[in-house]
């Protein structure tokens, strides 16, 4: 499955080896989680709540992992670590959040391919 | 073996779930995401193996292993962080996935489970030698003795720092009961001693004059078992 512009689903058709029901599981569970979890996400970082900002980071990372994008699975990493100043850390938080949306939509879009 | 997975993260649920179906020797039992969960599951079930988490809503994964008794099942850490493995050693859990993780490396950890079972023992540490038939007498060999391993036809030759032995089995035998956190099958017909390695290049390992090819499929696998200097 390809043309996506902010998912790359080898690692995913790699892992599903054919089968079509995993990949529909593995992309309706990220469709389910990650709207709540970018909300809060935002929020955390609006309150500056660092450890809100830390788990949320932490329980986010693998989605991105399996949907091809280990470049955010790297920013929510360094956010899960503090491991820059603050005010890089939000820079890289609002186009994290700008692009996770992306994500997303263009995962949402390859479940309702699948269902088809 | 009865398995349970502890996740907080469905994906990476749904991911255990596929990768338990596709193994021989592996049923799930239940998959949940807390540890109060999995705690309740454990009281009611015969479970063999744990794929556990460590940061979880509830509790710490590792806070679980303390409430559980002597008859311990397995456990296989799944985490993101790498520097949960010092803590991890404390609790003597059978190996430490760090994801993402490749199926070679979920095969291996399984195998590990699977061996230290057979041996009566989840947390014991895997032998230090093996005995092997050399023609009517049984040999023992050490582990910090062998080489590599090399296929030939209906026999495997292992190579020795000073003998080697030609033993009629097969390379399957000879990868199980072997350490996997020393030993790797870096292709079909070998089987090298990770620290012996003293070059890799071209697709191949060298270990003393002994040049031995890595399957393609083997080389990313390899490269995460092998102490590399980061960032490179």
């Amino acid at each position: 499955m390809a043309g996506y512009n902010h998912i790359h689903l080898e690692e995913l058709e790699e892992l599903a080896k054919g089968n079509s029901q995993f990949m529909t599981r593995m992309l309706s569970a990220c469709c389910q989680q990650l709207p709540g979890l970018l909300d809060q996400l935002e929020s955390a970082l609006r309150d500056h709540d660092v450890e809100l900002i830390k788990r949320t980071s932490h329980r986010m990372a693998p989605t991105f992992h399996y949907l091809g994008r280990k470049d955010l699975g790297e920013v929510l990493e360094a956010l899960e670590n503090y491991t820059e100043p603050e005010s890089v850390l939000n820079e890289k938080a609002a186009a994290l959040l700008t692009e996770a949306r992306h994500v997303l939509s263009d995962a949402c879009e390859a479940l309702k391919t699948i269902q088809q | 073996m009865q398995c349970l997975i502890i996740d907080d993260d469905e994906m990476v649920r749904i991911d255990l779930e596929n990768r338990i179906s596709r193994m021989p020797g592996l049923q799930l039992a239940a998959s949940c995401a807390t540890a109060t969960q999995g705690a309740g599951i454990l009281m009611g079930n015969k479970i063999d193996l744990i794929f556990l988490d460590i940061q979880l809503p509830d509790m710490d994964g590792l806070q679980l292993l303390d409430t559980l008794t002597s008859q311990r099942p397995s456990i296989i850490l799944v985490t993101a962080k790498k520097e949960h493995a010092a803590r991890a050693f404390d609790y003597e859990v059978t190996d430490f996935l760090v994801k993402p993780f490749s199926d070679d490396r979920f095969m291996k950890a399984v195998m590990r489970a699977s061996r230290q079972r057979q041996n009566g023992s989840s947390n014991g540490a895997t032998a230090d030698h093996i005995f092997v038939r050399v023609n009517s007498v049984l040999e023992k060999i050490s582990l910090s003795d062998i080489l590599y391993v090399e296929a030939m036809a209906d026999y495997v030759q292992i190579q020795g720092t000073k003998q080697r032995y030609v033993v009629h089995s097969t390379m399957k035998a000879i990868e199980q009961s072997l350490d996997p956190n020393r030993f790797f099958r870096v292709h079909n017909s070998y089987i090298v001693r990770l620290d012996k390695i003293s070059r890799i290049e071209d697709n191949c390992v060298v270990i003393g004059d002994k040049v031995i090819p890595v399957s393609r499929a083997k080389i990313k696998t390899l490269l995460s078992q092998i102490n590399m200097l980061k960032g490179q």
